[in-house]
């Protein structure tokens, strides 16, 4: 008789994660778990915990109560280990503008403890990847705020991390950067690391991630698939393009318990289905017999940014 | 002109820092320590030894406006140049003599509370008797003719740096500028005159006469108030008066210069291709490139840390301008003063070393703080541990061939004419000083937000504190054990509350 295989280690799990600041509560018992080789997208307003969660992650804080795990090493208890296949991006440069960059990746490869001889390559091949290349004689200090941005990545990457934690990683970029960043972390998926991204910029989070949670006031609201999320979250959207009235139409579907909302704007009604059962010739049965003359009736995408609008109150701490 | 915003919003801010109340209570309470111990330590304790207190006192005054005045006022304009908003002030009606008095304004009220914390002390030396009025006002008018000077010292050094160091080390510089400029007014006339004989033989003889008068070391304005005439009073007293009114005319002077540096400052341009020749041909190794880079490469990899902190040109220039400087100084004094003088002047030597290893030590992970590589630090392999020995590892190494020159110095001067007692003790203190200094100064480094905080915490807990025990204890190899065990004991507690500061993340974190 074979026992059944163990189920895979997740990559980041945590359980009734809590930390408190004085009398404010940054992290609510947060429960998560992130899979190996997951683009897993942290969504949430400022001061939602997002931060917080990732900076303990990283070990850089303890948690107040409950357990973080990384690749199976307790964050508070095997922080070493946990460092060593980590690597964090937080909010800001943290670069010395005076330094060049390859020193500067050299320095934190040392503080790695990676031997010298791999380093050089090392700083090269990252370098590459983050395409810098070409500045890697140049002082920190002369270089835009985006390739301060890719050398904050270099830096993540330079002890080759299983795991990296990026805050904030596209913020401050002009769209060609953020482009480019975004390709980059979708290279770096490929080759197989689990990436956790926090980012307020959306409809990027939604094509790049696979997975996504969403936060508010230190509380998890969401964790699953971006489409799953839309399906939970999202309802179905439909336009309406009638020949007039568009105002009568919109007072007379709001009479249907079926339809959760129903606005007119120029010409077409925005209609809101109440549940997944509910279909959309229900639209036409009702404005059909009243004497609408229906021109178009289509359904509209729902993206994250929409459902991230519902499900949240835009309650910050 | 306007400057009232600039004012406004300077109060508004030193108001809100509640180390601010902590260090004037401090003062008070130090000097009133100070005050209550000279009594009761004094030749006639309890009767009429004013003329005893009133001296010390003043002197104290005079060294502390020299030594913290520039250093408090140095950060106040080059700190609105690191944060960017110095530009933006530029934007509003406001121009750059403008915003120049009103920071001077707030550093001539904190720098008067000085002076002002000392005034009860000064006073009551009148109801112990033995001083006259003549000895007040002269302490008065020569304490603000330094405290003008010293603050046009750090105004000016604070509106031509950007960086901190750069602003403190320039601070230093132009106050020793400013505290010459002062004697020199003293020197000048006599050495002129039909007296002045004496000085022309030895020029550093009548400097040293000048700071002894300036400072009433050997209490010379009591023995002129009472030896002297009205008249030569009167003359005297017009002469501090005038050394006032020049200083007032040099801080305004300095004022307008300020404005100027200031407006150009805040258009921040790159290097000019000079600047960048000079820096090339000064600052980076030009011959053995090879085996330079070999070596910074094998301490890279050897301790990260040290290498972070002794990359530059800058820290290496501190590293052996320390040590150039005092072998300068050391030569000088073995040149032109006697052997006895020679001895004596090592404390003097001494005390400066510890002031730069204050400095450096107040300073202890400030850049990281600032620009969030502590952060990106914390989340290495490395330890909180290796992290504090690493620093109190370099700041050791830093001032280590300085401190070589130090010892050679007064070992040589003790082998010439033995004085065990003094050797013992200059080295005992140095050396325990010296060693425990990095832990108190990386503490506070963590702990307070301003580096200014940082250093006065340093210099009084590591330097004053044992050397005020050590006057109370009496000065003696036996009354050196209590304040240097005491010192140890510290730097031990702090090196644990240090550590514990790290692990829980409790420093401050810059602000992105």
């Amino acid at each position: 008789m074979t026992t059944p295989a163990a189920p895979p280690i997740p990559a980041v799990s945590t359980a009734n994660l809590t930390r408190v600041y004085g009398a404010m509560t940054a992290l609510d018992t947060l429960n998560l778990t992130v899979n190996r080789g997951d683009l897993f997208g942290f969504i949430g307003s400022n001061g939602a915990g997002k931060t917080t969660t990732l900076r303990i992650l990283a070990t850089f804080l303890t948690p107040t109560t409950g357990t973080a795990f990384v690749f199976g090493h307790d964050v508070v208890a095997a922080p070493n280990e946990v460092r060593r296949i980590l690597g964090y991006m937080p909010d800001f440069f943290g670069v010395y503008k005076d330094m060049e960059v390859t020193e500067y990746l050299d320095f934190f490869g040392a503080c790695y403890k990676l031997p010298a001889a791999k380093r050089e390559q090392t700083v090269k091949d990252v370098l590459e990847l983050v395409g810098l290349s070409e500045k890697r004689g140049s002082l920190i200090g002369a270089l835009s705020r985006g390739m301060q941005q890719r050398l904050g990545l270099a830096r993540v990457l330079i002890h080759d991390p299983q795991i990296l934690l990026l805050d904030e990683p596209a913020s401050g970029l002009d769209p060609r950067a953020r482009i480019e960043m975004m390709a980059v972390l979708q290279e770096l998926q490929r080759m197989g690391k689990t990436i956790i991204i926090s980012s307020h910029i959306l409809s990027e989070l939604e094509t790049l991630c696979n997975r996504v949670a969403i936060i508010e006031r230190g509380k998890l609201i969401y964790a699953g698939s971006v489409q799953g999320m839309e399906q939970k979250h999202g309802g179905r959207i439909y336009l309406v393009k009638l020949a007039a009235d568009s105002e009568k139409a919109a007072e007379l579907l709001r009479t249907r318990k079926e339809i959760a909302e129903a606005t007119a704007l120029d010409g077409h009604v925005k209609v809101t289905l109440a549940g997944a059962d509910v279909d959309a010739s229900l639209i036409a049965e009702t404005l059909v017999p009243a004497g609408f003359r229906l021109l178009e009736l289509r359904e509209e995408e729902v993206g994250l940014e929409e459902v991230f609008l519902r499900v949240t109150k835009g309650e910050t701490q | 002109m306007t400057f009232a915003p600039v004012l406004i919003r300077e109060f508004r801010e030193e108001a809100r820092r509640p180390a601010n109340r902590w260090v004037r209570v401090g003062v008070a309470a130090l000097l009133a320590t100070i005050f209550c111990v000279l009594i009761s330590t004094g030749p006639q304790a309890g009767r009429a030894s004013g003329d005893y207190v009133f001296p010390k006192l003043h002197a104290l005054l005079f060294g502390a406006i020299w030594l913290v005045v520039p250093v408090m006022t140095a950060d106040c304009i080059s700190r609105e140049r690191r944060e960017g908003t110095l530009g933006l002030l530029f934007l509003t009606p406001l121009t750059p003599t403008g915003v120049v008095i009103g920071k001077s304004a707030l550093q001539i009220i904190r720098a008067l509370t000085l002076v002002l914390a000392a005034m009860p002390m000064l006073a009551g030396c009148f109801a112990l008797g033995g001083v006259t009025w003549f000895d007040f006002g002269a302490s008065l008018l020569i304490n603000l003719t330094s405290l003008f000077l010293a603050l046009s010292a750090g105004m000016l050094a604070s509106a031509l740096s950007r960086e901190w160091p750069r602003a403190l080390a320039a601070a230093i510089v132009f106050s020793g500028v400013g505290l010459f400029g002062l004697l020199a007014s003293f020197v000048v006339p006599v050495y002129r005159g039909p007296s002045g004989a004496l000085f022309r033989s030895s020029p550093f003889g009548a400097f040293s006469w000048a700071l002894n008068y300036c400072s009433d070391a050997n209490s010379d304005w009591s023995r002129m108030a009472a030896a002297a005439t009205a008249a030569q009073l009167s003359s005297a007293m017009t002469g501090f008066a005038v050394r006032l009114l020049a200083a007032v005319a040099i801080f305004g002077f300095v004022l307008v210069v300020a404005g100027l540096a200031v407006r150009h400052a805040a258009q921040e341009s790159p290097p000019s291709p000079f600047q960048l020749w000079l820096r090339k041909i000064f600052c980076e190794p030009l011959w053995l490139l090879r085996l330079f880079r070999a070596l910074t490469r094998r301490k890279l990899d050897a301790a990260p840390l040290s290498w972070l902190q002794q990359r530059s040109w800058n820290a290496r220039l501190t590293k052996w301008g320390w040590c150039l400087g005092l072998v300068v100084v050391e030569t000088v004094l073995i040149t032109f003063f006697s052997l006895h003088d020679f001895l004596g002047a090592q404390a003097v030597a001494g005390a400066a070393l510890l002031f730069g290893i204050s400095l450096s030590s107040a300073g202890s992970y400030r850049v990281e703080r600032q620009n969030g590589v502590l952060e990106l630090l914390l989340v290495t392999p490395m330890s909180e541990g290796e992290l504090i020995r690493s620093r109190i590892w370099n700041v050791w190494l830093q001032f280590l061939p300085a401190t070589a020159v130090f010892v050679f110095a007064v070992l040589a001067a003790d082998s010439v004419l033995p004085n065990s007692f003094e050797t013992a003790a200059l080295l005992q203190y140095f050396g325990i000083i010296a060693a425990t200094m990095p832990f108190v100064g990386l503490y506070f480094a963590l702990r307070t937000k301003h580096f200014i905080t940082a250093w006065v915490c340093t210099f009084g807990f590591s330097f004053a504190l044992p050397l005020s025990i050590s006057v109370v204890t009496s000065w003696s190899v036996q009354g050196l054990a209590l304040p240097l065990f005491l010192s140890f004991m510290l730097s031990v507690v702090l090196l644990a509350r240090a550590q514990g500061t790290l692990t829980a993340r409790r420093f401050l974190l810059h602000t992105p």
